[in-house]
């Protein structure tokens, strides 16, 4: 038990929770994996000499129905990739045939290849995609997310919220979604069921703005490099907001991972900003936070393995087989990664939210999303952003 | 009534119209050996049309590509009609296939084996064709194509392809009768060095290719005769649609294969194979065969190696697998061999599925498809299969289909592809489409919302895309309608970095810009009213960027201007150097002959950084040129070498040095050719031991298969040539006269019509005589090295400071009367010293290699270009164009394009840009404007691939 001293702590207490420790074990967790890995192969894990893929069967279809204008119906003008393929793939096995509860346990380990899909991301930028980013893009970032809490904690009150419910949803739409929310829930005191529903609420706009942002991105003659800023900055969840960027096309997919890395960065500072402008003055005044700990505690240690990859990159000391055969890995992990989110998708936990929540997100997060894409064309036809 | 005045017009009108009548009708009669319509569409890909790369039992590699082709048709009247042989399908094999080597054959999808094969030659005498023409050497499409001819010392000698049914020809050959043969240059012996101008030329009346053989009688500039040509042609084949059952032998006993035995007994001249019902009682086929091995010359033989019976279905051999398979670590289950056999092991090869086809005979399975087997010309093996329609069909609306042949397949014996056709105005069509066996279909093949008056086309990778299009390839990748394609660089670490580009290409990625205005091409007339074409480009070849410098870098010679005509430039004749209209006026050329040397066959390999690395190359003495060892085979087992001269510019002479020892030579030729008709193939094969053509020669040494060793080679080159930007003033003096010559005048103190000279002063203001010249004599002699020859210029040159003083030749001198040329201010430009208008580059004269004559003016940079943000643009020669690079982040160039200005007519600046070139982002900025044999030539190269991408380009 503890006592406030430091000798009296168990074992337990003084070891940090590392990513794996709050994994489930792999006796419970191969079933999961198992069905996320078929299913991937049978989407397509690109390199594979295995031709039965959903993939292939729709470019196969493309070619037998008439072009349209020059182009496949499917992979073409749907941009059916392997992104795109693999959760809704996921997401009709989960909602149309069920996913078994021994399944459950191996899902979770969807975020761990998403994380290290976003490390071997890192070999696929030089420096140059740094420089040709530049710092309007930062400000940006830097802008839309605390620009968006502020808005939200507007709305929260304006819907009256509960402020656990509200610090969780403000997070989960301002910053990068889910990680963003699990990070702050601890520090607003949300209760399990308001993480879900935060979670499920920005999921599940998520898949709306996947969805719809590309074809209206296309309508406007969006560039690759703009769309992934639009896509980083208006999407709330990492994993979508590259699945977004990936639908758009190669170059947007790798813009919007690294754009949204800036925005995992920014995790501790907008988890601090939303609980000191969310919570009440009580609670408050009983709390001492600690900026040095939350920085320390809610940083994502794959953004460190990210930019270690991304500098020895930039150094070239990585060979050019080396990257090609990173690049493979990374779509191999995002393909797997893609197909866990899908069957972790629950279309029914839409239902499930209720309204005043899910209304106050949706607003908050479509005015961040229509502000981002006036903001970013405007700026690209300015000659501002390539 | 007509009155009688309009009879010779009505007369012209008849007559042009029955010419155009007969030569249309004569093209849709037979388009075998002819290529599809200029505005045939190129569809790269089509799912079902296969590219395979797969390997024979020794190990080498068989790239395999299909094709579908249409050709020779027209829509008139809602009809599209195609003419018999006008659509085929073609499969064919990177090399050749031959019989005993396992070696793999795409047949209409389904991957088959070549099992054996029966051989002709063709004969064809007294075979004349006019310049330009496709003349049919027989029904079946084999054509004889006299492409062009020019001329040397004013004697013809022409380049000529033999063209095969389906289009493809491997390269143009060069005839002559006017010249002394290949042979008579082993009597050169010149020492190492560079040697002045000789006079010699060399062109061969015969051309010998392997099994093929053109031997000229008479080779004029406008019609050629050849008093024989010799082709080899397969007139059967068999091929098995499985992969072979291989077992070891068990000597004196059995293996069972299927329901039979299969008995093996070793006897005194092979191995007795007797195959056996399953009783083992009743014999239905046995042979004695040989073991077959990889020695070529058993293909003459193929009844001692191999028993076949096609009522068994069943084809047996008996291989060694090679000593390098035996224990191998890739291959656990071959086994160490019993019985102490050192070099292999002993196995029976049972093939079944047996198809045997005939050449002209229809394809098994569909009769109203022709087989057409077609050789290469150089080893008499299979080359390629084509299936074409037997009968002339048409498409309508109503009918808007045909189907390609029945393939033989294990699943499903069903068509290989479908023709529709639909969507018919009057003339015109606007929806064509080839659908495959697997029911997917290209995009429609009419590309233009007008339709188009035929449905030819070309679908598939198949190289035999560069033959069959070589007559529009340059008009089809300089078609502006979709911009400059841009293909998107690899980006790696390590850029690949030269210290000079000479000899190199540019990438094969590289953007090809057809035209920017100011760059110039145009008609020129010598003065003897030809019509020639001045054609300028520029080049950028291995330019790289240098990461961590953030620098963009253009080795020197890494760009490079050029000005060429179409044909090499003698004295008198026009060309244009950076936009000025010149005039050529003098050359100074050498040969540089290198002997005693050893060239290593052409390799790249890949460094630690990925890029590729070669160091073969040999250079010559004058640092112009470089020879490469490009390509080696076994003909009949002696290794053939195919070497390359390697231009400054980085293009290959057009030329094959073709060599090898121990096969026929020029030498060996027959006097007496046999007479026309189709022979047995006795697999004599011609291939030359020396090579020689005009003024390049190669004698080898030793010819082995990774180097040759060179006992001595010449090739020509260029040290100086003079130009003078003013047309030279012609001027007819009779004796006595004199004209203004510059500051001086000219005067003809003497025509002596017998001995054939003028004799000529220039003369100063005050009288004085400050030369005096006998131009000739203009007698046979001197006519038979003009224009070429140098010694031969100056004979009738009188050169002064800067005044160039010509002789017109041919020189009538009977009417007491001399034609002169006067040219002033004379410009001398030497080989790789700088440009006097700007020193930063260097002037690279070349000739072809064929002659002496100037074939290209190329000014390079001789110090590295380095462009950066802070120097983002860079001026080529005398501001004639203009880098600009407009977005650079220091690893991608993500824009940039050229520029020129002129003047317009109203005296103002006109800027013409090329589009972004990196409309991608690319990683150097390699580049290719206009067109001129210099880009020509890397375009060929690499056309297969160009074709293909602007069909990605086109639906970006």
């Amino acid at each position: 038990m503890a006592t406030g001293n430091s000798h009296d702590l168990t074992i337990q207490d003084r070891m940090k929770p590392s990513m794996l420790s709050v994994l489930p074990g792999f006796r419970e967790s191969w079933p999961g994996l198992l069905a996320i890995v078929v299913i991937a192969l049978f989407c397509e894990l690109p390199g594979l000499p295995w031709p039965f893929t959903i993939h292939r069967l729709l470019g196969y279809i493309d070619h037998i129905l008439p072009p349209i204008q020059g182009r496949g119906l499917f992979l073409d003008l749907l941009h059916f990739n392997y992104v795109v393929i693999c959760l809704v793939a996921g997401i009709i096995i989960r909602n149309v045939f069920g996913v078994p509860k021994r399944w459950e346990a191996g899902l979770s380990y969807y975020s761990v290849f998403l994380h290290a899909g976003i490390i071997m991301l890192g070999s696929q930028y030089l420096l140059r995609d740094m420089l040709k980013l530049g710092g309007l893009t930062v400000i940006i970032m830097v802008v839309f997310v605390f620009g968006t809490a502020t808005f939200f904690v507007f709305l929260s009150r304006l819907f009256k919220l509960d402020e656990s419910l509200a610090g969780v949803l403000n997070a989960g739409f301002s910053m990068c979604g889910v990680t963003a929310l699990v990070a702050t829930a601890p520090m607003v005191r949300a209760k399990n069921e308001q993480i879900t529903y935060a979670i499920a609420a920005s999921v599940s706009f998520g898949i709306i703005c996947m969805i719809i942002l590309p074809p209206v991105a296309r309508m406007f003659e969006v560039s690759q490099n703009s769309f992934g800023v639009i896509s980083a900055t208006g999407v709330p969840n990492s994993a979508q907001v590259i699945a977004s960027g990936f639908m758009y096309g190669f170059e947007a997919g790798k813009v919007a991972g690294f754009v949204n890395i800036g925005r995992i960065v920014l995790i501790p500072a907008g988890a601090l900003f939303i609980y000191f402008f969310t919570m009440t003055k009580d609670v408050l005044g009983s709390e001492k936070i600690s900026i040095l700990r939350t920085v320390r505690e809610k940083f994502p240690v794959y953004v460190i393995g990210f930019i270690i990859v991304w500098g020895a990159n930039c150094m070239h000391i990585f060979p050019k087989p080396a990257v090609f055969a990173m690049e493979k890995v990374m779509i191999w992990l995002f393909s797997l990664s893609f197909v866990g989110l899908g069957l972790q998708t629950k279309l029914g936990d839409v239902k499930k939210a209720g309204v005043k929540g899910l209304i106050a997100g949706y607003i908050g997060g479509s005015v961040k999303l229509v502000l981002a894409l006036i903001v970013i064309i405007a700026l690209m036809k300015y000659g501002h952003v390539k | 009534m007509i009155h009688n005045k309009k009879w010779p017009l009505i007369a012209v009108f008849l007559a042009v119209f029955l010419f155009i009548a007969a030569r249309s009708s004569s093209g849709e009669e037979n388009p075998r050996g002819l290529a599809p319509g200029m505005d045939a569409t190129y569809m790269p890909d089509l799912g079902g049309v296969l590219n395979k790369t797969y390997h024979n039992r020794y190990g080498q590699k068989r790239d395999l590509s299909e094709c579908i082709v249409l050709r020779g048709s027209s829509v008139k009247d809602g009809k599209a009609y195609v003419p018999a042989g006008g659509l085929f399908y073609s499969s064919e094999t990177s090399y050749d296939a031959r019989p005993f080597m396992r070696d793999p054959f795409l047949i209409l999808g389904e991957h088959a084996y070549l099992l054996r094969s029966t051989h002709k030659k063709v004969v064809r005498r007294n075979v004349e064709v006019k310049r330009g023409r496709k003349v049919l050497l027989d029904s079946s499409g084999y054509r004889l194509w006299f492409d062009y001819a020019t001329d040397h010392y004013g004697k013809p000698y022409g380049e000529f392809a033999l063209i095969s049914p389906s289009g493809g020809w491997p390269h143009e050959w060069p005839v002559s009768t006017s010249f002394p043969g290949a042979e008579a240059v082993k009597k050169l012996n010149l020492r190492e060095g560079i040697h002045p101008q000789p006079e010699e030329f060399f062109m061969d009346n015969a051309y010998l290719y392997g099994l093929t053989k053109l031997v000229a009688e008479d080779i004029g500039f406008k019609k050629a005769k050849f008093s024989m040509i010799e082709y080899p042609v397969v007139k059967e084949a068999v091929f098995s649609m499985e992969r072979p059952w291989v077992m070891d032998i068990y000597q004196e006993s059995f293996r069972w294969y299927g329901n039979k035995r299969i008995y093996t007994f070793r006897k005194e001249k092979g191995i007795l194979v007797e195959i056996r019902d399953w009783t083992g009682k009743k014999v239905l086929a046995s042979k004695i065969l040989k073991p077959v091995t990889e020695q070529e010359y058993k293909v003459a033989n193929q009844d001692d190696y191999c028993l076949t019976d096609f009522d068994l279905d069943i084809h047996i051999e008996l291989i060694v697998d090679p000593d390098y398979l035996k224990a191998s670590d890739f291959v656990p289950w071959a086994n160490d061999v019993p019985y102490g056999w050192k070099e292999g092991t002993v196995s029976l090869a049972v093939y079944n599925d047996l198809v045997k086809i005939e050449d002209g005979k229809p394809w098994p399975r569909d009769n109203r498809y022709i087989v057409r087997l077609e050789a290469n010309y150089e080893t008499g093996m299979l080359k390629r299969l084509i299936l074409e329609n037997r009968d002339p069909f048409t498409l309508t609306d109503e009918n808007d289909s045909y189907d390609g042949p029945e393939k033989i397949s294990e699943v499903w014996d069903r068509k290989y592809f479908t023709l529709v056709a639909k969507d018919f105005e009057k003339d015109a069509v606007k929806n064509c489409y080839v659908r495959d066996s697997f029911f997917q279909r290209t995009d429609n093949l009419i590309l233009w919302k007008e339709g188009r008056d035929n449905i030819d086309f070309f679908i598939g990778k198949s190289p035999l895309v560069v033959s069959v299009m070589e007559d529009t390839f340059l008009q089809r990748l300089a078609d502006p309608t979709y911009g400059v394609p841009v293909v998107q660089s690899r980006f790696t670490s390590y850029p690949e970095v030269i210290p000079d580009a000479k000899w190199f290409a540019p990438d094969p990625t590289c953007a090809f810009v057809p035209r920017l205005d100011g760059f110039i091409r145009k008609y020129v007339r010598t003065r003897d009213k030809d019509r020639l074409v001045a054609q300028e480009t520029m080049v950028i070849r291995r330019s790289y960027v240098d990461y961590r410098k953030r620098k963009i870098i253009i080795p020197p010679g890494g760009l490079y201007y050029s000005s060429r005509d179409n044909r090499n430039i003698r004295p008198g004749e026009p060309l244009v150097i950076l936009g000025k209209n010149a005039h050529l006026l003098g050359f100074k050329s050498y040969l540089v002959v290198k002997r005693d040397f050893k060239i290593d066959l052409w390799r790249e390999y890949p460094m630690g950084d990925g890029n590729p690395l070669f160091w073969q190359d040999t250079a010559f003495g004058d640092g112009s040129k470089a020879m490469r060892y490009m390509n080696t085979n076994f003909l009949w087992g002696r290794p053939l070498a195919e070497l390359r001269v390697t231009k400054y510019s980085g293009n290959n002479w057009g030329a094959n040095i073709l060599v090898t020892h121990g096969l026929n030579s020029y030498e060996d030729l027959p006097g007496v050719f046999p007479d026309d008709g189709i022979y047995d193939q006795d697999f004599k094969y011609y291939i030359p031991d020396v090579f020689a053509e005009g003024a390049t020669y190669l004698i080898p040494k030793f010819i082995s298969p990774d180097f040759v060793e060179v006992e001595e080679m010449g090739t020509p080159g260029m040290d100086e040539f003079t130009v003078t930007y003013k047309k030279p003033k012609k001027a007819v003096l009779q004796e006595g006269k004199s004209v203004k010559a510059g500051k001086y005048k000219f005067r003809a103190d003497r025509i002596d019509p017998a001995a054939k000279t003028v004799e000529g002063s220039l003369i100063d203001e005050d009288g004085n005589v400050l030369v005096q010249k006998t131009f000739g004599p203009v007698d046979e002699k001197l006519l038979d090295t003009f224009p070429q020859y140098a010694p031969t210029q100056d004979k009738i040159t009188l050169k002064y400071e800067d005044m160039f003083i010509t002789l017109h030749i041919p020189a009538d001198l009977s009417e007491g009367k001399a034609v002169f040329y006067i040219a002033a201010d004379a410009v001398t430009y030497h080989k790789d010293e700088a440009w006097p208008d700007d020193p930063r580059f260097a002037v690279r004269p070349d000739v072809c290699g064929h002659c002496y004559q100037l074939n290209e003016v190329i000014l390079d940079n001789r110090e590295p270009i380095i462009l950066d943000a802070d120097n983002p643009e860079f001026e080529g020669p005398d501001g004639y164009f203009k880098i600009v690079i407009d977005d650079f982040d220091g690893e991608a160039i993500n824009a940039w394009h050229l520029e020129t200005s002129r003047e317009n007519k109203k005296g103002e600046q006109e800027i013409s840009k090329t589009p972004n070139l990196a409309e991608y982002p690319r990683n150097n900025i390699d580049v290719m404007v206009g067109v001129n044999g210099t880009t020509e030539s890397f375009l060929r190269r690499t056309v297969l691939e160009r074709l293909s991408y602007r069909e990605i380009w086109r639906l970006k």
